[in-house]
């Protein structure tokens, strides 16, 4: 006997994939749509397709996400969180159903992604392995608050599923930009808030003796503050985490990495100017 | 604190009245409007031409007691045309000034020097005005190609404008002469956010070009025999097939144009416009290697696959 998994799949403007999406989520078990008020169809899309669909306005993505699991009609004991351009292979289902029943002790799984990116299953660089927390016994995981790249905090035990999901891209090259264009500035003010707020890992004398904030330090104050780093961004990514391996999409998703390191660091350059210019009239 | 460029800021021009009237096209640039007005207040006649603000650029220029004037966008060609035929100028001379840019001192002055105070001396249809583009507080002297020319003082019934490209051309049977004093030209002031944006926007555009220029085929005709408009565009998609085009441009712009030469912000245009170029690159590859079918293939088999 199976145990339920239901799951929720969040979407905005997502017609061209949300279909397909449904169909496919649909083979592990029941699916809801959370979406943040598409004007494209969507919703209709889904509903079709067999999901329940339900609205709600995107204020940011884990806020959003954790309003879904507050308040989605689900009924079963566990929730998977899938985007509209993720997909379950056979043998990822298979596993899900199988590990779910004989390891009743966990409380989530971890899943890893593998991006399709020209005609290629990209295995380096950095993108894969991809470990997300995805599955869940419903009300022991949530978001951590941040404005993207969120994410999930889950009450042990936690365990790793072996075999991967599917990340497409189909969008074009333009569409690909944009929304790096639109993280870049999000995360840019992220920068700009831990630059102006450092207490927090600084004081710490507990800081080396946790990994996590450690991680912390490096990525919020150290990091910003280094020279070159959409170089040190390509480098990471094509030769330390053997991104040429995978041949021309592994150098082209290097160099997109590093564009998108570099429009990170302009718009915090200029948003740090701003408030300097406001500060001193 | 910003770097000196003499750019008249309301307070520091006290020469003698100028016989020019400036128009400002506008959309959506209620940010620039006051600076942008402060360096016009040598003019007694400023008028806006907007077409279709709504974030309160026409109610900031009206305050400043601008004339404002509207008319739909169609293309620059055509909205400096119909500011020459429709707007009611108190002078014969239009200088057309965008909102992202400033007037220096010097350059009144040599207005001035040309047209004499009644505006009578010029035998001129139009002149050719260079600008300095500034990025980060600084004037890229070097990167940004100075001096790039546009026609932007001219005499009203001398001289009208052409659609070339997203850009215009003069169109006139007079003399175009050339000012050599700069304006300013704050090309970021809308902000990395927006620069990005429109170039992505560009990229679209331009690998668009160059995959129908690629599909006609007749590349080397057109470069031996084609007018000059269609040979610089076959060239360009030729230098398409060029390996790493964007670092070659880098290069080019950095080293031998003398990018380094505007340091932190000359390094920071030649990346910029080195991404772009490569934004553009890898849109024409997208277009001619079939990516999204090739995906759709390899995802249909790993779906469907019984393992």
């Amino acid at each position: 006997m199976p145990i339920k998994v239901d799951i929720l799949i969040p979407t905005l403007n997502e017609a061209g994939l949300i279909a397909q999406a449904v169909a496919n989520a649909r083979l592990l078990g029941d699916v809801y749509v959370l979406d943040s008020l598409s004007t494209d169809g969507t919703q209709q899309l889904a509903r079709d397709a067999g999901a329940t669909v339900v609205e709600h306005r995107f204020e940011d993505y884990a806020t959003q996400k954790n309003w879904g699991l507050d308040n989605l009609p689900f009924t079963g004991e566990w929730v998977f969180i899938l985007d509209a351009d993720e997909r379950i292979t056979p043998a990822l289902r298979a596993e899900i159903n199988q590990r779910l029943v004989a390891e009743p002790q966990n409380h989530g799984y971890f899943v890893n992604r593998q991006l399709l990116f020209m005609g290629k299953v990209v295995r380096h660089g950095g993108l894969y392995p991809s470990w997300n927390l995805r599955l869940f016994r419903r009300g022991q995981a949530r978001y951590e608050h941040r404005r993207v790249h969120e994410h999930m905090v889950c009450s042990d035990p936690v365990d790793y599923l072996q075999h991967s999901m599917l990340h497409l891209r189909h969008e074009t090259l333009s569409r690909y930009l944009a929304k790096h264009i639109h993280y870049a500035d999000l995360e840019s003010d992220e920068w700009v808030k831990w630059h102006f707020d450092r207490g927090e890992a600084a004081s710490s004398e507990r800081l080396f003796k946790d990994w996590l904030q450690v991680r912390n330090w490096l990525r919020r104050q150290l990091w910003p503050r280094m020279p070159l780093r959409p170089l040190w961004r390509f480098m990471y990514m094509y030769v330390l985490l053997l991104g040429f391996l995978d041949g021309k999409a592994g150098w082209h998703l290097a160099r997109l990495m590093s564009c998108y390191e570099y429009m990170i660091g302009a718009m915090y350059r200029e948003k740090l100017e701003r408030r300097r210019r406001q500060k001193t009239p | 604190m910003r770097e000196s460029f003499h750019e008249v800021d309301g307070k520091n021009y006290h020469g003698p009245a100028v016989p020019v009237s400036v128009v400002i096209l506008v959309r959506n640039e209620a940010d620039n409007m006051a600076e942008c007005l402060a360096s016009c207040q040598w003019c007694d006649d400023v008028h806006v031409l907007d077409s279709g603000s709504s974030d309160g650029t026409v109610e900031i220029a009206r305050s400043l007691r601008a004339n404002v004037h509207s008319n739909p966008f169609v293309s620059f060609g055509q909205q400096r045309n119909w500011a020459i035929d429709h707007i009611p100028t108190k002078h014969d001379w239009q200088f057309h000034l965008d909102a992202d840019e400033r007037f220096t001192v010097p350059l009144l002055k040599e207005i001035l020097d040309q047209l004499g105070e009644d505006g009578w001396l010029s035998i001129a249809a139009a002149y050719n005005v260079p600008s300095k583009m500034i990025f980060m507080n600084k004037w890229l002297k070097h990167s940004a190609g100075y001096p790039a020319y546009q026609v932007r003082l001219l005499h009203k019934a001398r001289c009208r404008f052409a659609d070339v490209g997203h850009g215009q051309r003069e169109q006139t049977s007079g003399w175009v002469a050339t000012l050599v004093q700069p304006y300013l030209h704050y090309g970021f002031s809308k902000g990395m956010r927006e620069w990005f944006e429109k170039h992505n926007r560009y990229s679209d555009y331009e690998s668009g070009e160059a995959l129908v220029k690629r599909q006609e085929g007749n590349l080397w005709h057109d470069i031996l025999r084609g007018d000059p408009v269609n040979r610089r565009r076959a060239i360009k998609s030729l230098s398409y097939h060029l390996r790493g085009r964007s670092l070659w441009r880098f290069i080019y712009m950095y080293f031998f144009k003398g990018g380094w030469l505007d340091a932190g912000p000359g390094l920071h245009y030649c990346m910029m416009i080195a991404m772009y170029e490569y934004w553009t690159e890898l849109k024409i590859r997208e277009g001619t290697s079939r990516w999204q079918e090739n995906n759709r293939a390899l995802e249909d088999r790993l779906l469907n696959c019984q393992s």
